[in-house]
């Protein structure tokens, strides 16, 4: 009798638009969001806008047909922002989504190889050493969310793909550069990575499981953020899904990035990674009551 | 008086809200699409939510307010999925007494606030170089022939706006501002004179008059994703190396594509934002796939500092329809050039065929090329360019396309692909820009 036709796919706050089918007797539309009347539909293309708030938040969305006496003929429900059941990402370990600010490669890779070598140099073989260096649980397992997008905004006036000028070719006056010199040397411009927005999807695949989980975030203080969503949102979705954050950086001083995201762990030597891996370790031990549930 | 609250820039398809405001209370509000009337709310809010369908198309929408004698007391309109950027320049041409163009002046307007960074005036294709774009006199120019004044605009966030004006030659007094450019294909050596086509180009069956011929200089828009551009790059640098080595002179250009005036311009796969929603929503798939690291097997730092980056998205299909947009803008003969790896997945929201269709609709030529073996599914005929030979061959047979072209200036306003050849224009040597089944199932 009534089915919701938009696929409200994504993280979603704010207005968004919804259209529904629905079948011939129907008179009317109720729209429903978390228990409360919030538009009607009376005609067709049968569609509304539903507000949803300005927070990331999980939703019960729920549209009710009615015949022309106001009789209930029918209705359907949706999740929105509701971790999705992952069968892969359930199991009896735990579970840490991590995202990796590209700019914190480079020094964790440094003590990394330090590390390495100092472990060489004391006789310990060569092909043991990565399971050796910062164990998490024997169960738990790693999954790694890259904050690197192209696309540097989703609220853009226009769609958006990175685009040159019009070159002209054998241009009169000067030194002529013609196709063959434009055609390998053109590359946009990268944009910022998209860390509060990485974390969120994060938070979301990791709540997907049930089980033990964590979401760690290894940031520079110098990096921006192109992200849709503040740190302070990111954390708050979390926070409703259950699902705790680390922020790590190996910068010595956190600067902008404690006022952003709150507590940070600085990771800048090997004492520090291991005393914070092994809290993270901790976490994902907890038992599940202590760490929320997921809606 | 109303006004729309949703600008439609870009490209779209599907449900989307729109949002008016008038000026005044009225008693109700209808949205018409393409002539028909779609929505209609009898207060505020204001917003609707107007279906474009599920393929690209040219539209024209209109926000009516009605008073509540049901009479049209306001109406607003906007064109999508056409060319029409955020930020839009125009000419004004001052005339003397014989009613020839003598001095010029640029306007601009932008839909948010902001000046150009920067103003590029050019003069038949040169450059005039400190000029005062809000008024300037023309340099002397033959008034028996046909002549271009453009402009090329970029404001911040990369938007970028044109104005171009044609006059002189067979346009006499008559400037471009209210003409339509219609581009066509020519089986004869030249393309025909403007008097010899009247009545060979219709609008709904009745003859548009058709003011001038030009067989103008070209845009070349080329599409390219990540592996590709990487390939390319390869080829030409692996021969601009071998004339380095061996001391020898290199031609102005190893791969002759242009002759004076024509253009090229890169369009990236990798999209950097979508459209603005009333709303925020937040895409995974603008995200590359997540990396599994398994169940503990190289502790927590190995895998965060040793895994591959993984491949940022790539929109294929979508970007050729975005460069499929911007060609049609320019009023000149074109061709959309798409350079991809049959490798790499393509995360667009339209296909292959649905963005052929629409390139079809704005008569711009598409051709694809292919850096890799295997099959390109929905693009057509493929063009290999995996090695240096195939590549010069590739841009030969793109040279001889643009040279087939040229453009016809029609009276009047006309969406894309509004005006069609009659059969006089086939007698008279010409043909589509693009063949009525591309894009069509083979």
């Amino acid at each position: 009798m009534i089915e919701i036709v938009s696929l409200l796919v994504g993280l979603l706050s704010g207005p968004q638009p919804l259209t529904v089918a629905v079948g011939p007797a129907v008179a009317g539309v109720e729209v429903r969001l978390d228990g409360a009347p919030v538009a009607e539909m009376a005609a067709p293309p049968w569609s509304a806008v539903v507000d949803l708030g300005p927070d990331l938040a999980v939703h019960r969305l729920e549209v009710v047909a009615r015949d022309s006496a106001g009789g209930r003929l029918g209705s359907a429900r949706r999740w929105i922002n509701r971790p999705p059941a992952d069968a892969a990402a359930a199991g009896e370990g735990g579970m840490v989504v991590a995202v990796l600010d590209p700019a914190t490669r480079e020094p964790l890779a440094a003590l990394l190889e330090a590390r390495r070598k100092r472990l060489i140099s004391v006789g310990l073989d060569a092909e043991e050493l990565p399971r050796l260096l910062l164990p998490l649980g024997p169960a738990d397992r790693l999954r790694l969310l890259s904050p690197v997008t192209t696309a540097g905004t989703e609220n853009a006036p226009r769609d958006l793909f990175a685009d040159s000028p019009y070159y002209e070719l054998d241009r009169p006056g000067i030194r002529s550069r013609g196709f063959s010199y434009y055609l390998p040397r053109w590359w946009p411009e990268p944009v910022p990575p998209r860390l509060a927005d990485a974390v969120c999807l994060a938070g979301w695949q990791a709540a997907a499981g049930g089980g033990s989980r964590a979401v760690l975030l290894v940031a520079d203080p110098a990096s921006s953020d192109a992200s849709l969503y503040s740190p302070a949102e990111a954390r708050r979705y979390l926070n409703e899904l259950g699902v705790p954050l680390r922020v790590w950086t190996p910068a010595a001083d956190p600067g902008p990035l404690a006022a952003a995201w709150g507590e940070v762990e600085s990771v800048g030597s090997w004492p520090a990674l291991e005393s914070a891996t092994e809290a993270l370790r901790s976490l994902l031990e907890a038992p599940p009551e202590s760490r929320g549930a997921v809606p | 008086m109303i006004e729309f609250v949703t600008l439609l820039l870009g490209l779209i398809s599907g449900p989307q809200v729109v949002e008016v405001r008038p000026a005044r209370p009225v008693a109700a509000v209808e949205m018409v699409l393409d002539g028909e009337t779609v929505a209609r709310r009898t207060g505020p809010p204001w917003r609707f939510v107007v279906d474009f369908g599920d393929d690209l198309a040219p539209h024209q929408l209109a926000a009516v307010a009605l008073d509540a004698a049901g009479r049209e007391v306001a109406r607003a309109s906007q064109s999508i999925n056409a060319p029409r950027e955020v930020a839009e320049a125009r000419w004004l041409l001052t005339q003397d007494a014989d009613g020839r163009p003598v001095r010029a002046s640029l306007t601009w307007e932008l839909l948010w606030a902001g000046e150009p960074r920067s103003i590029e005036i050019s003069f038949d294709g040169r450059v005039l170089d400190g000029v005062e774009p809000r008024g300037f006199d023309l340099p002397p120019y033959d008034a028996s022939q046909i002549h271009r004044l453009a402009a090329s605009l970029t404001f911040a966030d990369g938007v970028k706006a044109a104005a171009e004006v044609v006059f002189g030659g067979e346009f006499g007094d008559r400037v471009s501002s209210d003409l339509t450019a219609v581009p066509v294909r020519t089986t004869g050596r030249r393309a025909p004179q403007a008097g010899a086509l009247q009545g060979a180009f219709v609008r709904a069956g009745r003859p548009v008059p058709v003011i001038a011929v030009d067989a103008a200089a070209a845009d070349v828009v080329l599409v390219r994703d990540r592996a590709a551009q990487e390939r390319l790059a390869e080829l030409v640098t692996a021969v601009e190396q071998r004339y380095r080595r061996r001391n020898l002179r290199r031609p102005k250009d190893l791969l002759p594509l242009g002759s004076h005036g024509d253009r090229v311009r890169f369009v990236w796969t990798e999209q950097l934002a979508t459209r603005r929603t009333p709303g925020r929503r937040l895409d995974p798939g603008a995200f590359p796939q997540p990396v599994e690291a398994g169940e503990s097997p190289a502790g927590l730092l190995w895998p965060l500092v040793h895994s591959a980056e993984p491949a940022v998205p790539q929109r294929t299909a979508d970007a050729v329809a975005l460069a499929g947009l911007l060609a049609a803008g320019g009023g000149r003969p074109r061709v959309v050039v798409l350079v991809l790896d049959p490798s790499t997945p393509d995360r667009s929201r339209q296909t292959p065929a649905q963005v052929r269709r629409y390139l079809r609709l704005l008569q711009v030529p598409l051709r694809v090329w292919s850096v890799g073996g295997g099959e390109a599914p929905g693009w057509g005929k493929v063009e290999p360019v995996g090695d240096w030979e195939d590549l010069r061959a590739a841009v030969a047979a793109l040279r001889r396309d643009l040279r087939q072209q040229a453009v016809v200036w029609v009276e009047g306003r006309h969406p894309p692909g509004a005006v069609t050849l009659a059969p006089a224009a086939t007698a008279a040597g010409l043909r589509p820009a693009v063949a009525e089944t591309d894009g069509e199932p083979e």
